[in-house]
This record gives structure tokens, sequence and C-alpha cells, in this order.
């Protein structure tokens, strides 16, 4: 006999041998059933849309509006085309939008930590690291948004396409991302914010000296902005690692330190 | 309320994730009378399971209406996966707790409590002669091997969901049940082989 066939004998023998049940014996035990179910209190649980919901009142909202403002400067300067420092570096304003948005949501994050989030989470629904990634996607996604404005209208201008202009917005992004989760890891940027917003103008200088060569944005560039891309997106995604499972780290010790 | 948990007769024991998940999203959304609803599909299927496994109905019954009852309690902070599987799950540990404490699984010829419902007809004795050659079958294969017999061909489970049931790899599952269905085919084979012994034996007679 076939090793299927066999297989598929046994299943049958399965299902053709139906044993008997005592329609009694399964009265008494729905009846017992039923009273536990009375006795049982459902606490009635969030659809995921409304977790999320209730979840928006605790994000940064002055990180968020300092971040509507940045958009709003950058794309007024867009809108003015016609400053003359504007003509000789057009992507300076974007790349510094996109520079001081990168370190928004790491003050953010830093600032959540702070604030002891860490130790409230572990008495919630969510762990601390859901919680945190939770709200860097909201106010990620915030960002690009906003970020999308300065450079639809810089693209306009300039006749880049998108997936070019996206990839001159995202590394500024990235890389001041990295820095800062770089101070951060030090131990400097947990005490004081003021590391962070350094380290931010470092970058926002970096950034605009780099805005005002513009053989980097010619489309020759554009390998060397993919790979820089790829590179800065996997350091940023293993820093921010390293961040929560420090932030894990802390927060176990807290606990101990408790106990104790 | 009883009433409200009724037993559904299939064919076939079915996997059903969509009516089990809108079921568990309305059950913990507070409307836990539907949790009756939920029992009555499979408390058949999960009793035969325990029978199967323990080969002792009073018991089976018990471990059923504890797995039941540990369903109940839990559904709060069940995340939905695959409703079928996690009741497998809880009756297999609680089966195994049952024999590790209890008494282990009678040996071939001590069956009576298999008897199939198909009542005195020839069709019905040759469907209990083959449940107890089943039975026979599985008691021939160690406890780790005959679990995974029942999970796949009884339970219809995949074996990805089987090992997440027993802890174990995939691929660990996949060997134990290679080497247990080894162990049957040899086992058909001896009985073959008796049976036509038996036969050549009376003929021998009758001449």
């Amino acid at each position: 006999m076939k090793k299927t066939e066999f297989e598929k004998e046994i299943s049958r023998m399965f299902q053709d041998s139906r044993v008997a049940v005592d329609e009694e014996k399964k009265r008494q035990t729905f009846c017992l059933l039923a009273g536990v179910i009375a006795e049982q209190k459902l606490v009635p649980r969030m659809s995921f849309p409304e977790r999320i919901r209730t979840q928006l009142y605790f994000v940064e909202w002055r990180i968020l509006l300092a971040q509507l403002l940045c958009m709003l400067l950058s794309a007024a300067v867009y809108v003015r085309a016609d400053l003359p420092w504007i003509q000789a570096a057009p992507y300076l304003p974007a790349g510094i939008a996109s520079v001081l948005s990168g370190m928004l949501l790491v003050l953010a994050c830093n600032r959540e930590e702070a604030s002891g989030i860490a130790e409230l989470a572990a008495s919630c629904y969510f762990n601390h690291r859901q919680l945190a990634a939770l709200h860097m996607v909201l106010c990620g996604g915030v960002q690009l948004a906003c970020l999308a404005v300065p450079a639809v209208l810089l693209g306009k201008r300039m006749q880049v396409g998108a997936a070019a202009m996206g990839l001159y917005l995202t590394v500024p992004y990235l890389l001041t991302g990295c820095v800062e989760f770089a101070v951060l890891l030090t131990g400097f940027g947990r005490k004081s914010n003021f590391t962070l917003l350094a380290a931010g103008c470092v970058m926002a200088v970096i950034t605009g000296s780099a805005a005002t060569q513009p053989e980097l944005y010619e489309p020759a560039a554009l390998g060397t902005w993919i790979a820089v891309f790829a590179a800065v997106l996997a350091v940023y995604a293993a820093e921010l690692a390293a961040v929560l499972e420090r932030a894990k780290f802390v927060r176990m010790q807290a606990a101990a330190w408790e106990q104790n | 309320m009883d009433d409200r948990i009724r037993g559904q007769t299939k064919t076939a024991y079915q996997n059903t994730p969509r009516r089990d998940r809108e079921l568990i999203r309305r059950i913990q959304a507070g409307n836990k009378e539907l949790l009756g609803e939920l029992i009555g599909y499979y408390y058949d299927e999960i009793l035969r399971f325990c029978i199967w496994q323990i080969r002792d109905t009073g018991d089976a019954y018990d471990l059923t209406q504890e797995t039941f009852y540990r369903f109940i309690r839990s559904v709060d902070t069940y995340e939905y996966r695959n409703l079928r599987a996690y009741l497998y799950a809880i009756a297999r540990n609680l089966c195994v707790d049952y024999q590790r404490e209890e008494k282990p699984v009678p040996v071939s010829g001590e069956q009576e409590e298999l008897d199939p419902a198909h009542g005195g007809t020839e069709s019905g004795y040759a469907q209990a002669e083959e449940s107890l050659f089943l039975a026979g079958l599985l008691d021939a294969l160690p406890a780790e091997q005959r679990e995974i017999i029942l999970l796949k061909y009884y339970g219809c489970l995949k074996l990805a969901e089987i090992a997440r049931i027993l802890d174990v790899n995939l691929s660990t599952v996949k060997s134990r049940l290679r080497l247990g269905l080894k162990r049957m085919r040899a086992v058909c084979g001896e009985e073959e082989d008796r049976r036509g012994q038996k036969a050549g034996q009376k003929k021998g007679e009758t001449a």
C-alpha cells in the first residue's frame, strides 16, 4: 500500500469510527458550562482601530505642531521662488526641514522615555516597545506627509522625479535620526534635550552645506544616493532596536530596584 | 441558558476560521452568550479526541468539560489564531496530565469504550471492528507518535499547527509522524499475515 493511500485509509477510519456521544452527559456539561458563562465577567475588548485612536492622545502634539510649522515655513519659501538664495541652493530649505523632522522624532522618543512611559507601560496592555513603535509610526506618518508638501513644490520646480525627490529628503532625515539615536545611546541625550538639539544643529549645518553643491543632485549621483539610503536605513533600524532594547533593560533595572 | 449551547452534527470536522474569528470578536466585544454556540460547535470533536487519547469515556467527558472551562476562563485574553488548534492544545495538555497522574492507555483487547454508535447493523459491526483495529494500531505506537497521528488524521491539523501545540520543531513532528506511520504499516502487515494464517488453518481443518 502506498503511503498516501495508507494515510487516506487512516483518515477514513477515524471519520467512520464516530464514538457515540452520551447526550445526557453532554447536557449536564452544557448546563455546568452555562453557569460558568453566566458568572464570567467579560471586559469588552477594543478593536485595533480603537486602540490606535486612543493612542493618538498620547502622541507628543507639541512635536507634531513644530513639524507642521517647519513644513509651512519650507513650503512658504518655495512659494516665494523668486528669492535669490533659493535660486542658488534650491534644496536647502527642504533639506533643513528634513533634518529638523528627523531630530523632532528622536526628541519625541526621548521625551516619552524621560516621562517614564516605560514604567507606565509595565501595567498596560501594550508593552513599551509596542507603544514606542506605534508613536513613532504615527509621528513619522505625519512627518512624511508634511515633508511631501515641500517635496512636491521642489520637484515641480526642479523637474525632478518623485523617487529621486524622496531620496533627497529621506536620506538627511534618516541620517539625522542615526546621529540622534547614537547620542541617545551614549547616555548624554537621555539627561538633556540640549545635546540632541546640538546634534540636530550640526546635522543641519552639514546638510545645508551639502545642499549648496548642485553636482550632488544630478542624475549621475543617484546611485550614490541609493547606496547611502540603504546603508543609513540599516544603521537607523539597528540603532532604533538598540534604543528600545536599552529602554526595556532600564525598565527591568527600575523594577528590580523597586523590589529591593 | 443551556438551550443556547447547540451541538452541531457535521459530516467531517472542518476548519472554519472566518466563523470562529467572528464569534471570538463578538464574544470579546461583550456578547458572552455566544460562548455557548462556540462550545456547541466543538464539543463532540474535542470529546472524541479525548476518548481516543485516554480511552476512558467517563474521564474523557470530564476532560472535555475542563477544556471548555479553561477556554471560557481565558477567552478574555485569547488572541485569535486558530481556535480549533487552540482547543486541541488545551485538550491535549489535559490528556497528557491525566495520563501522567492517573493511568496509562489500556492495551489492545480492552477497547470496550470505543464502540461506535452504529447500532446492530452489519455495517455497524464492520465499523466497530474497524475502530478496534484502529485502536490496536494506535496502541502499538509510543505516546508522542500516537498524539501526532491523532492530531493529524483525526483533527486534520496542519503539521505546523501540531508543532505549535506540542511545542516542538516542525522537523520533529515530521519525523515522529513518519516513524508512527511506518510502525502502523508494519503492524498492519503483521495483522494481515496473522489473518492469512488463521484463514489457512480454517481451510485445513474443514478439508
